[in-house]
Parts: structure tokens; C-alpha cells; sequence
């Protein structure tokens, strides 16, 4: 930037030389709340009224909000309600548990059996009453929080061809292990929990069912019917249930989740941590951050590191797994930079790891000991 | 107004407490509407005052249609224990037909974002945003809102914590309050006796710009202590 | 003197029963039933609003709006008639197609239910011509700067509106030889070439209800309701005909003033304009604002707008904004970049303050920050002194207007890391640093060095000794470069802001009038707002310990039918001057005190002659009874004398009235400040970056407390928002297009209950102010001073006293402080 002269004009000039598949509707937030009786009948509907007027509700949180938010491209006019559907249930499975897409939050954060990583992620997302609004399937699916995206800046998402916050302010939303294209971190802090528990999703769709690993579920930025998206379930499909694989024996797990203020926001970095332990011996690890990638980020190298430490585990080695998880980040160095999100992160695993044989660990929040 | 759709529409879940879920089918949905022509002199108007329809420029009937899925239909919600008819549409939150059509002004709206808990309310006993709640949604659940105790006392919980407000000062502007304290509500007819990390948890999506949060946790364990 | 009601920790707040219910009816709740309207009697009005920083309106469409049967308003429905202006700053049309800041209103529409007004909006496009945009406030002086105005980006100077004295566009204060002080110093922080930097950021007011109104003309309208109660017939004397000209619902802190606006404005009497904040309350009383901090002092473009989409549609409109657009359009604190030096000798005294603070007035405004340069003024006893004040227009944000503490919480940021980090560089505890150098701490040193006019009253040097005191900050603070303490990753600091303040004044022009029923019953007739700050009781406290009353039961109309206390309605109250600047309690209880002295006066002689003494005897009020000095045997109750109160004994009405004034300030030539000390303890976690104000001590100099339950939830109140403004909130300008991008609750962060300290206690010195009801000073905005300098004191020494100097403390910033202590060695910390 030179001296004195200010900033230029961005690359947009007047609301109509934006590029890219964008509608100026004039009935534009008025939308209708269509029942489908079934999930066949809700693929159907969503396929005959097309990517671009329909959508899936369940909760409603972030689909309402993108509505309201009036962002051309998130102005779905035909909601097909799945509200109804029997797609609300915790049930034990082979060891393990089945979740309904459509189960609320509040009621996994709430339940004692399914495995604490995801119990305590449900507990950390957003506010009591969110929690109880929001669905499992919606927290994992939802659109990115980024504020550029939430103000229809003409980003890749919203029919652009830029990715301002690679740009400019990259500080809270966005990737700190790189992206392409699009580097909003993917946002909500269920699918780290479930990818760390090795959890499955079914999705449905007009030719049938298929169940894929979180990863799958969430490989990072592709492009599906035109929209760059961070996960596979495209928009006349409906992911149905989660599957938790029963755990291996001696398995334990902790989720920490560090924001800018004590609730609401999103994470600046979680960590959602399984330690698969024999004996006193890990056997195997799964280490994985939110909030900080494009998809939920699985640490390998923490996962290798920790295989083989004794527990409880020492203070060295704590230190030892946060560092190796942070390894091949590659904060953004340009606009205002986010590598500080790179320290938190450790620090995220730092406190999940401690906190499974150190339940009372020195937090801010913790009362002062004197 | 019968519709000709198939019965096999989903009755709902088996689960309780999904408080959004609508379990009713569509074909119910219409013989709700057509009996509310019945239900309408049954209402209780409260201090008189007629109820509000929306869509009532348009020029839309508001007669059920099956081609204008956007228009406004009328639907009954019983608030505070009371049934009100009125009018919306689909679109329609809510925190803006308890405050505009029902003129119950007692849960506000700062942000309509879920970013503040100024609008929450109590949906079969749970605390929610009632700004990205869902108005079609709501025939078969319960809704309460700050009001519940204005004509009797219908909510002892609530009362104890609006007497505890008083004593401890935990309002100024009091703008943030009744979200507050139906969410406050929520955690004591839950846990008569809660620590004081659950009652900031359960409280802390009820933002206050004019900070009243130590008032607030003072006031709430009093009034837990007083049930 | 023994005081019954003024200072009772038993008194509580009187309206939180009518809001804890959901009874009271702020203006944002108004329906056209509450008006007596019918639905199609009401508009609701929408904004269409620019997003770029800096733009031409080339061409607007409102055909289809139009044909939709939606009335809208654009720059040329304001061509005929008065510029107006914000925060002392250029005039400009209410709509203007200039667009200088992001979010600008371009178009309003009106539609006839709130369902539409996204409708509406969205069928009016507009084609901008974007311009460069410049937001940094030396950027803006630099030449080739992007001018927002054709004489450049310096603001005109103005008159503020607040106290009338004409703030010059630049102001530059000095005394002594500040270079020469400098260059001979023992210790410098900063330097004649290399002072150091601070910066503050952009912050929302936010407060939870939006300001807005309704507005509506007369004509074809029902006539406007008043209050149903009070009884009281002095008090429903309008000073107007009702149902005439224009009528508008504001949460406005300054009815009158609001009046005046709008009434030269539109070019109107000023009797045929009533500006009512939120008027609509079934006990007597109106007035209330869901919270108020500065930016609905008057003045606004959205209430000419409203009034103009009313006037041109003949319906009633009510604009009741989106979070978004009250974001965009409200008045914002200002950011302020100082770099200053301080100077010192080696046995720590202050010798110089040199440095220069600019302000970023925002598109619109002008000067605001004066009270910034006041406080560099009057915090420290420093013999040479060169501090300068520019304000600056940048395209960052609407204006910089009135907010809780106006330029003190930046001047106190300012002052305070610089005082800490003079008393590092001298290591010397930094309490004892400022015990050594705060201006006022005797008789002597009370006086403003600007103006050399003396304090009324101080004991701000006291206060800070008892916050200091009862916080241990001895036993706490463990020197410099050490926390506090530790537990694992948490380091816990502690850190203070010394606090020398500048509002509290009173304000003449405030006029309030009491009336006593003769059922007992007493009531207020004050056009001051109440907004959260408590006046709505701690006035009536006020009153009644000047009438000898032992509660406020005879306020309340439950128990006594007309009872009460109306606020805020220009054709029914008096005129009580502003809600703000913490002049509440020190103005309207000054007038109340009077007022009640010009009541007694005309009861007094029926109670003599009740009483069976001379009518000229002194009666004293007291303990809820009425009796001859010297003689409390022979007594009236309070009820018995107010059944005296009929024609028969010349009172026609049936009551007694009392009106009191505060004209003009005595004695003259005199200066109000309020001061002590915020002490606060902060958690930092050094591997998660995470940060908690853990517990604080507020000590103050308030005089006397008049509402101690409120005069609490003021301290603490004013302390949550400090965090805020510490540790989160800043306003969003995108670096590429400078739009703004937390126009919301998500990324605009105010701290939440988890946010909030285990404790807040206030400290209070109460030495009797001499002017002041009771002694008592105003305190609401001091309370919001201070606090993120204290915090970021703290911060700082839970992190080796790592040299933060810009607010918000970021986790970022915190990150960068971790990694600074790594370096150094400085972790794990040493006992």
C-alpha cells in the first residue's frame, strides 16, 4: 500500500457487475415450509424444485440465518421440512451408538454413554439454547461461519472468484493448514468429536444409500452442483444417521475447545482427542482439531507420538503430542496473518489430554487457588 | 378443506422433546385450520385487543391454497396456557408473531440472530431463541414467555425469580431481562439446587450489555433457595 | 446528618417489577395498538444501505418499490429543507447519495407490515460508483489521501452541545518546556523521535434496544394518547395542544433537545412538535430506554427520516431497526492513536507529558476527544506539559458520538500503560508511582490545569488508596516482570488504572417539579429518560428524604393512586436537560432538593395550623412525620398533613406542588471530577492464550450514595462493559474494501456472564461534596473508565509485563506476548 494514497477500490464496482451465479429476487426472504413424509419423498422434492430454490430443514439455525442474512446464493425459497421424519434417536449399536441426523445437540451433550469427546463437544457448541434448537446432522453440515461469507462479499461460496479472507482478515475464520480456493476453517465442533471416534455417516440419495468415514464426509473444498463446498452431501441428498463404531477396550477421550469469549463463538482450535490404551500403554491415538481447517484436521504425527506413551501421561509427553499436532501447519501470512492460531491449537491439545487424568486441570474458568 | 394427500405422512418421532418437531401431518394441519372458524370464539383476547394477520396487504386470500405455499394460513398457539388464533406465514419467526400479532411485547428481539438470548422463551419447558423459531412449528407444544405470571400466577419458579431480581438488583435497562429469566426458569424447574458454574451455564446465552451478571447469579441463587 | 432513605442498601430499583413481567412498553414494542391505531394506520420502515466505505450513488431504482405500493424516501425527498449535523461534524442531508462510511442509509421504504419490509428492500437496486476509501487516521492526513469533504479530512471546529464550549478542530494545550524537560530527564518512556505508539479500537455501543421510534403527524390521525395515569392534574397540563403537528415515540436521553431538532428541522413551532420516550407504561410513569450510552442524545438522521416517511405517507411509521443497520448507522466510540513520552527523575517523580493523540472522528463528525486531553491534564502533577488533540474524518465508521465516558476510557488507556511502564523502567511498585504523582491527591493540586478553575470536591487520591488497600495489592503484586501468581499454564496478574475523571457534572437546565397528594401520595414530573442508570428511583430517593420519608412506598401507585413518576414527554414534563454524562443525580437532585424546599414552603402553613404553632415555625420532616423543631412530640404523619391538602385550606387541586431548578452553577469558575481506582486481577492461560478478569475493587470519591443498590450495578455494570473493550470488541473494517464486516452480536463480542468476574466490589469514599444533593456526585460513565487500562495492566503482568499498547488485547496479541516470554526465558516463570 502506498503512502498516503489510501486503499483502491475493490475488485467489485456497483451491485450489478458481480460475477458469477447470483439472483436479485424480489420475494426474496419469503420462503415455504413443504413436509416431506419420508426421506425418499424429501430427496424427491429438493430433486423437482432444484439446487438453487431448495433446500433441507431441520433445526433451522443455519438455514434461517442464511436467509436472513439475504445472501444471494443461501436463499433457498422451497423448505423441505425433515423435522418429522424418525431421524431422532441415541441408540446403542454393537458396542457402539446410531445417531439420528435430526437428534438435537442438547440431548448428546446431555447423555452419559455416548463417548465424552462427543459429549463434551455437543456441550461446547454455541449457547444452551442452540444446543437446543440444533441438530447433530445441522452442526456438522452447516455453511461456514466466515464473515465474508455472512456479508456476500462476491467470494468463491458466493459466486466470486476470491477468497477475501486469504486476502485480508484471516484471524478467527479461517485455515491455518492452508486451503485452495475457498480457506474458510469448517465450522462446528460435533464433526472433529465424531472424526476422532472413527464415526461413519449415511447419506441418502435418489439412487440409493451409502455410508462413508468422516473424512470422506468432509474431504475439504470441492465444488458439488456449482458451490464450493467443504462436505460430499449434495443438495437434493440427506445424511440420515451417524454410526459410532464400539470403542476398543481401555479407550478413553476428552474434547477442548478454546474461543475468543467463555461461550457462543466458535472454536479458534479444538481438540478432540481418543486414546485407545492397553494396560497403561497407549495402543493407538486419534488426535483431531476443529476450527482451524478446511475439514476437521486429523493430526497424524500427535497420533504417531502418542502411540506407545504410558499413562497417565506426563507433562513432557502432553507437550510432546500438542507440538506434533500442529505439525505441516501453514498459517496465512498475508492480510492480517492467523499463525497464532497455530499456539492455541497445541494449547487445545495440550489441556483435551490433561484433562482425562487431571479432570480438575488449572483452567481461567477454574476457581483461583490460592 | 380437506386435502387429497395419502394418510402415510409421518405421525412424528417416538422421542420426546424434540421440541421442533412438528408431528403433525399435513392432512391434520388442514382440519386444524378448518376448525379454527370454531376455536376462534374460544380465544381469549387479552385486554380486548384484536390480533394481528399477516399477508393481509397482499392480495392473497388467505384461504388454504395448494399453489401458494408462501401465503399466510392461520394457526392457533397456545402461550402461557392460553390458545391465541391468528394468521402467519411460513416465513414467519416466532418472536415476531408472539410481538406483533399477539402484542405480547414482553420478549424482545436486539438481534434476531441467536447471537443475543434477548427473545428467548420456554417451548415445552426448554429454553430457545424464539427469533429463528419456526411459527408453523409451534400447534401441539407449549410455549411460555415472561408474561406467564401477568394475569395469574401460573409459573412459581418464575415468580420466585422475579421477586429475586427485585431484591438483587440484577436489572437496569431491562431490556436483556426476560429472555434471562425464562432461560433461569428453564435451569430451576430443572435443578432446584444448582452450583454456581450450572447457573452461569445455563444463563450464558443471555447477553447484557448494561452488566448485570453478578446481580444475576446472586439473584438466581436465591431464588433456587427459596423453592 | 442522619439519613433515612439516601444511601439505604434496602432500597430497590422501582421498575424492575413492570420489566422483570414484561409490563413496560419500550418504544421498540410499540404496536399500533398500543397507540389506539389500526393496523393499516401504521407503516414499518426499512433502510436500503450502502456497503461500500466510500461511494457515489449513481443511480437508484424505486419503480418497482413504487408500483408495489411501498413509500420510499431518497436524497431528493430531503432537497428542500435543513442540513443537519452528528458529533459536531459537517452538515449533511439526512439521506445523502455521498455515501462516507460502510452501511450508509441511501433509501428508506415503508411497508405496511414488518413481513415486508425485507420485500420492500430488496426491490429497489442501486448502481454505486466506488471510490477509494482511506480509514487509518494518518493515512487520512497524508496528501493524496482520499478527502471526504471538499476543505479535506480535518473537521470544522463546533460547539458541543453538551456544555456549549467551543471545541476547537485541533487543540493543543502546553505548559512549561516539555522538549527540554524530556531531553534532561533521568527516565524517558518514548523519546523527543521515538514516542511510543498506543492505539484504541472502533467499539459499538450495542446496547440491547436498538434506538428507535415512531413517528406521526396530525391531521388525519386520532388524537395521541396520554399516560392513563397520573391523576395529578398539575402534571397533565400540557405545555402543548395535543394532537397537533408532529409526534414522535424516541429512546432518546434528551426529549427536548430531540424537539428542537426536529422542530428546525422541519421548520415547525417548536410546540407543535412532542417527542414522548417511550410514553406508553401503565403506572404513572414513562420515559424509559432499553439502555442508553451516548448515541441517542438527539441529533440522529433516522429520526428526521422517520418523521420524513410519516410526513410523506400520512401514516404513522415506526422505524425499529435491524441489529444490522443500528450497527451500521448508530454513533460509535472512536479509536484514538496517541504517541506519547513521559519523562522522570530517578526518585520517580513526573517531569513531562509530550505527545499527540488523534482521534478518528469517523465520516461524520467532528471534535469529540477533548475530554481525552482533559484527563492527560489532570491525572498527574506534571510541571511541563505539550499534548495535542486531531481529530481526524476517515471512512471507518458513521461518527463518533457521544458514548459511555466519551474519550476518557482511551485517555485513561493511554495514560495508564504509560505510568506503568515509567514505573518499570524506574522499578518502582507502580501504586507507589502514582502515590507519588497523582494531581489532587491535596487541597492544592484540585484544580483543572487547563482552565484553572478548582474541583468542587475531591477525594479521588483517597479512593485509590482504599481500592489499592482493600484489593492487597502489596501482598498481590510480586514485582515487575513476575505474576501474580500461577497454578500450572494459568498465570494470574494484577494490574490497576489510577482514575481521575471528567464527567459527573451537574448540567443547569435541569427543571423537575413534585407534587404531594393528599392521599400521601407523592409524585415526579421530570423529562429526564431513564435508561437503566437508576435515576427513576435514585431521584425519588432523593425526594424523599427531603420530605422526611423513610421509604418509597408513597411513589408507588399501588399503594397511593397517582403516585409516581413521569418521564420524558415534552408536552407533559418538564424539561430535566439530558440523560447523560452522568449528570442525573447531581442535577436532577439538585433540583428535586429545591423543589421539595418550594413545596414544603406552601404546605408548611397548614401543618403549622394543624399543628397548633405559628405559621412561620420551622417544621421539620422526618421519620415519615411532620413536627415543629424542637418539639417532635406534638406531630403530624405525613399521611395526616397531606390530608390537609384541600380547598378548603387553599389548595385547589387537591395537592401541592414544588418546582426546583438548577440555573447555573455555584460557585462559578468550578470543575467536577470523580476519582480513585480500579484494581483488577486477570487468569491468562499461557498455553491456550485464554484470558479471565478473575475479581476487581473499584474505588470512587462518589461524595455521597444516594441508590447503593444501584450505585453497585453502575460500578459493575460500567466494569463488564470495560472488559469488553479490554479484551474483544472492535469494529471490523475489511483491509481490501474497507466494508464493514461485524455489523452483528457473532464478531461485534461484548462479554458474555462467562466473561464476567467472580466479583466486582466498589470502594466508596463518601466526603460530602459540596456541590451535590447530599453531597453526592454523578459516577454512571466514570464507572466505565479505567477498566481496560486496568486490564491491560494486568495482562501485562501476568506476561512479564510484556508492553501491550493497543486494545483490544487480542488472543493474538496474547499469543505474541506468550512467545515474547519464551524468548526471553521467561517460561515456565520463576518463584
Amino acid at each position: 500500500m502506498d503512502e498516503g494514497q489510501g486503499h483502491a477500490a475493490g475488485p467489485t464496482v456497483g451491485e450489478k457487475n458481480i460475477v458469477g451465479r447470483r439472483k436479485m429476487r424480489t420475494e426474496v426472504s419469503k420462503f415455504a415450509l413443504i413436509q416431506a413424509t419420508s426421506v425418499g419423498d424429501a430427496i424427491a422434492k429438493l430433486s423437482s424444485y432444484g439446487v438453487d430454490n431448495s433446500a433441507v430443514i431441520s433445526g433451522g439455525t443455519d438455514v434461517i440465518s442464511r436467509n436472513k442474512e439475504r445472501i444471494a446464493t443461501m436463499m433457498p425459497q422451497y423448505l423441505i421440512d425433515i423435522s418429522g421424519l424418525p431421524l431422532n434417536y441415541i441408540t446403542p449399536s454393537s458396542g457402539g451408538f446410531k445417531i439420528g441426523a435430526t437428534t438435537p445437540v442438547i440431548d448428546v451433550a446431555n447423555n452419559t454413554s455416548v463417548p465424552a469427546v462427543l459429549s463434551q463437544a455437543a456441550n461446547a457448541v454455541a449457547t444452551p439454547q442452540i444446543q437446543s434448537m440444533g441438530t447433530v446432522a445441522g452442526d456438522v453440515l452447516q455453511e461456514v461461519w466466515c464473515e465474508y461469507v455472512r456479508n456476500d462479499f462476491p467470494c468463491w461460496r458466493n459466486g466470486g472468484n476470491v477468497c477475501y479472507g486469504a486476502i485480508g482478515d484471516n484471524r478467527y475464520y479461517h485455515s491455518i493448514f492452508g486451503g485452495r480456493l475457498c480457506y474458510a476453517n469448517h465450522a462446528g465442533d460435533l464433526a472433529p468429536a465424531l472424526t476422532a471416534l472413527n464415526a461413519t455417516a449415511t447419506i441418502q440419495s435418489q439412487t440409493g444409500t451409502s455410508t462413508v468415514s468422516m473424512e470422506d464426509l468432509i474431504p475439504g473444498i470441492n465444488v458439488i452442483s456449482g458451490r464450493v463446498k467443504e462436505n460430499i452431501v449434495a443438495w437434493n441428498e440427506i445424511l440420515t444417521e451417524f454410526q459410532i463404531p464400539a470403542p476398543a477396550s481401555g479407550s478413553v477421550s476428552a474434547f477442548y475447545k478454546v474461543r475468543d469469549r467463555g461461550t457462543w463463538d466458535f472454536a479458534l482450535a479444538s481438540a478432540s482427542v481418543v486414546l485407545n490404551v492397553s494396560g497403561s500403554t497407549i495402543s493407538s491415538a486419534r488426535v483431531v482439531l476443529g476450527g482451524v481447517d478446511v475439514k476437521p484436521h486429523i493430526a497424524t504425527s500427535a497420533q504417531s507420538y502418542l502411540a506407545g506413551k504410558s499413562v497417565p501421561l506426563s507433562e513432557a509427553d502432553i507437550a510432546g503430542a500438542a507440538a506434533a499436532a500442529v505439525d505441516g501447519a501453514q498459517p496465512l501470512t498475508t492480510g492480517t496473518g492467523n499463525s497464532y492460531r497455530v499456539t492455541i491449537a497445541s494449547g487445545a491439545v495440550s489441556k483435551a489430554l490433561r484433562s482425562i487424568y487431571t479432570p480438575n486441570q488449572p483452567t481461567v474458568y477454574a476457581p483461583l487457588s490460592s | 378443506m380437506e386435502s387429497e394427500k395419502a394418510e402415510g405422512s409421518s405421525a412424528g418421532s417416538e422421542q420426546e422433546g424434540n421440541i421442533l418437531q412438528t408431528k403433525m401431518s399435513r392432512r391434520t394441519f388442514l382440519k386444524l385450520s378448518a376448525a379454527t372458524a370454531a376455536a376462534t370464539a374460544a380465544v381469549t383476547t387479552v385486554g380486548g385487543i384484536a390480533l394481528k394477520s399477516r399477508g393481509a396487504s397482499n392480495a392473497q386470500s388467505t384461504a388454504q391454497t395448494t399453489t401458494d405455499l408462501f401465503a399466510a394460513v392461520p394457526i392457533t398457539l397456545t402461550v402461557n396456557g392460553i390458545p391465541y388464533t391468528t394468521t402467519i406465514e411460513p416465513r414467519d419467526m416466532l418472536v415476531n408473531v408472539l410481538r406483533e400479532n399477539l402484542s405480547l411485547t414482553g420478549t424482545k428481539r436486539p438481534c434476531d440472530r441467536m447471537e443475543c438470548g434477548g427473545c428467548t422463551v420456554l417451548i415445552d419447558g426448554k429454553a430457545v431463541y424464539s427469533c429463528t423459531t419456526l411459527a408453523m412449528r409451534m400447534p401441539g407444544h407449549s410455549i411460555e414467555t415472561i408474561e406467564a405470571n401477568n394475569i395469574t400466577v401460573t409459573d412459581s419458579t418464575l415468580a420466585a425469580l422475579q421477586a429475586a431480581w427485585v431484591t438483587y438488583d440484577a436489572s437496569q435497562c431491562g431490556y436483556c431481562q426476560p429472555g434471562r429469566l425464562m432461560a433461569a426458569t428453564a435451569l430451576l424447574k430443572n435443578n432446584t439446587s444448582p452450583t454456581v458454574d450450572q447457573i452461569k451455564a445455563a444463563v450464558a446465552g443471555n447477553l447484557c450489555r448494561c452488566g448485570t451478571y453478578n446481580h444475576v447469579i446472586a439473584a438466581i441463587q436465591a431464588a433456587a433457595a427459596s423453592l | 446528618m442522619s439519613l433515612a432513605v439516601v444511601g439505604n442498601p434496602n432500597i430497590t430499583r422501582r421498575d424492575i417489577p413492570s420489566k422483570v413481567t414484561g409490563q413496560l412498553v419500550f418504544t421498540y414494542d410499540i404496536n399500533p395498538a398500543t397507540l389506539g391505531l389500526a393496523n393499516d394506520q401504521m407503516l414499518y420502515m426499512g433502510m436500503v444501505r450502502c456497503p461500500y466505505p466510500n461511494a457515489i450513488v449513481k443511480k437508484i431504482d424505486t419503480s418497482a418499490a413504487e408500483a408495489a405500493g411501498y413509500v420510499v424516501l431518497t436524497e431528493a425527498d430531503f432537497a428542500e429543507y435543513n442540513l443537519m449535523y452528528v458529533g459536531s461534524g459537517q452538515p449533511h442531508a439526512p439521506i445523502s447519495n455521498t455515501v462516507l462510511y460502510p452501511g450508509q442509509v441511501v433509501a428508506a421504504v415503508a411497508a405496511p407490515t414488518t413481513d415486508e419490509v425485507e420485500d420492500a428492500i430488496s426491490l429497489i437496486t442501486v448502481e454505486y460508483d466506488v471510490q477509494p476509501f482511506v480509514l487509518d487516521v494518518q493515512d487520512a492526513l497524508a496528501p493524496n489521501a482520499p478527502q471526504l469533504f471538499p476543505a479535506g479530512n480535518l473537521p470544522p471546529g463546533a460547539v458541543n452541545p453538551e456544555n456549549g464550549m467551543f471545541t476547537a478542530a485541533t487543540l493543543r494545550i502546553a505548559w512549561g518546556d516539555a522538549d527540554s524537560a524530556i531531553a534532561s530527564a533521568d527516565v524517558v518512556v518514548g523519546g523527543l523521535n521515538s514516542p511510543i505508539e498506543l492505539n484504541t479500537a472502533v467499539i459499538q455501543q450495542a446496547e440491547m434496544e436498538p434506538w428507535c421510534d415512531v413517528a406521526m403527524w396530525s391531521g388525519s390521525l386520532p388524537t395521541v394518547p396520554g399516560p392513563t395515569t397520573p391523576t395529578s392534574p398539575e402534571s397533565t397540563t400540557p405545555s402543548a395542544p395535543m394532537g397537533t403537528g408532529l409526534t414522535v415515540y424516541d429512546t432518546t436521553e434528551a426529549p427536548f433537545l430531540g424537539q428542537a431538532t426536529l422542530a428546525g428541522y422541519f421548520n415547525i413551532p417548536l410546540n407543535s412538535v412532542r417527542v414522548i420516550g417511550s410514553g406508553i407504561q401503565g403506572v404513572g410513569a414513562s420515559g424509559f430506554a432499553g439502555m442508553t450510552m451516548g448515541n441517542k442524545l438527539g441529533n440522529a438522521e433516522h429520526v428526521i427520516i422517520t418523521a420524513m416517511m410519516a410526513l410523506k405517507s400520512g401514516a404513522a411509521v415506526k422505524y425499529g431497526p435491524t441489529r444490522n443497520d443500528h450497527l451500521a448507522i448508530t454513533s460509535q466510540r472512536f479509536s484514538e492513536r496517541a504517541y506519547l513520552t513521559f519523562a522522570a527523575t530517578s526518585s520517580g517523580m513526573l517531569t513531562a507529558i509530550k505527545g499527540v493523540v488523534y482521534e478518528n472522528s469517523g465520516a461524520w463528525a467532528g471534535a469529540n476527544g477533548s475530554d481525552t486531553i482533559s484527563d492527560i491534564l489532570n491525572m498527574y502533577n506534571v510541571a511541563n506539559m505539550d499534548i495535542s488533540l486531531i481529530p481526524v474524518n476517515t471512512n471507518t465508521h458513521h461518527y463518533s458520538g457521544a458514548f459511555r465516558n466519551v474519550g476518557e476510557s482511551q485517555g485513561h488507556f493511554f495514560l495508564e500503560r504509560m505510568a506503568d511502564m515509567t514505573a518499570q523502567k524506574l522499578n518502582m511498585d507502580p501504586a507507589q508511582f502514582r502515590l507519588m504523582n497523582l494531581h489532587g491527591a491535596t487541597v492544592d493540586t484540585q484544580f483543572d490545569p487547563q482552565s484553572g478553575y478548582r474541583y468542587s470536591g475531591y477525594e479521588g487520591y483517597q479512593a485509590f488508596q482504599a481500592a489499592m488497600n482493600q484489593f492487597g495489592w502489596s501482598s498481590l503484586w510480586k514485582g515487575w516482570g513476575k505474576p501474580s501468581s500461577t497454578n500450572g499454564s494459568v498465570y494470574y496478574g494484577v494490574g490497576f488504572s489510577a482514575h481521575n475523571g471528567q464527567k459527573g457534572l451537574p448540567i443547569p437546565g435541569s427543571n423537575v417539579k413534585i407534587t404531594v397528594l393528599s392521599n400521601g401520595g407523592v409524585f415526579i414530573n421530570s423529562g429526564r429518560t431513564e435508561n437503566g442508570a437508576g435515576s427513576d428511583t435514585a431521584i425519588p430517593i432523593m425526594g424523599a428524604e427531603s420530605l422526611g420519608l423513610t421509604s418509597l412506598d408513597n411513589f408507588n401507585p399501588a399503594m397511593y393512586p397517582g403516585a409516581g413518576y413521569l418521564h420524558a414527554d415534552t408536552a407533559l414534563t418538564t424539561n430535566d436537560s439530558i440523560q447523560g454524562g452522568s449528570t442525573s443525580t447531581r442535577s436532577s437532585g439538585i433540583s428535586i432538593v429545591l423543589a421539595c424546599e418550594a413545596l414544603k414552603e406552601q404546605w408548611a402553613p397548614a401543618i403549622a395550623a394543624a399543628l397548633g404553632v405559628p405559621a412561620n415555625t420551622t417544621l421539620i420532616f422526618a421519620n415519615n412525620t411532620i413536627y415543629p423543631e424542637g418539639n417532635p412530640s406534638n406531630f403530624k404523619t405525613f399521611t395526616e398533613a397531606a390530608a390537609l391538602l384541600t380547598p378548603a385550606n387553599g389548595f385547589e387541586l387537591g395537592s401541592v406542588t414544588g418546582s426546583g431548578s438548577l440555573l447555573f452553577n455555584t460557585p462559578a469558575n468550578t470543575t467536577y471530577r470523580v476519582g480513585g481506582g480500579k484494581f483488577v486481577m486477570v487468569a491468562v492461560d499461557v498455553e491456550t492464550a485464554e484470558v479471565r478478569v478473575i475479581s476487581a475493587v473499584v474505588g470512587m470519591d462518589i461524595g455521597r450514595v444516594i441508590f447503593a443498590k444501584g450505585a453497585e450495578s453502575q460500578v459493575q455494570g460500567g466494569f463488564t462493559q470495560g472488559i469488553g473493550e479490554g479484551l474483544f470488541e472492535e469494529f471490523w473494517n475489511d483491509p481490501t474494501t474497507g466494508r464493514n464486516t461485524n455489523y452483528n452480536f457473532h464478531d461485534f463480542r461484548m462479554a458474555t456472564q462467562m466473561d464476567a468476574p467472580d466479583s466486582i466490589t466498589p470502594v466508596w469514599v463518601e466526603y460530602v461534596d459540596p456541590v451535590g444533593p447530599f453531597g453526592a456526585k454523578g459516577i454512571g460513565e466514570n464507572c466505565s473508565m479505567c477498566v481496560s487500562a486496568a486490564i491491560a495492566n494486568a495482562v501485562s503482568n501476568a506476561l512479564g509485563n510484556y508492553p501491550f499498547t493497543t486494545t483490544p488485547i487480542t488472543k493474538a496479541d496474547i499469543v505474541t506476548a506468550i512467545q515474547w516470554m519464551k524468548d526471553k526465558g521467561m517460561l515456565p516463570a520463576q518463584p
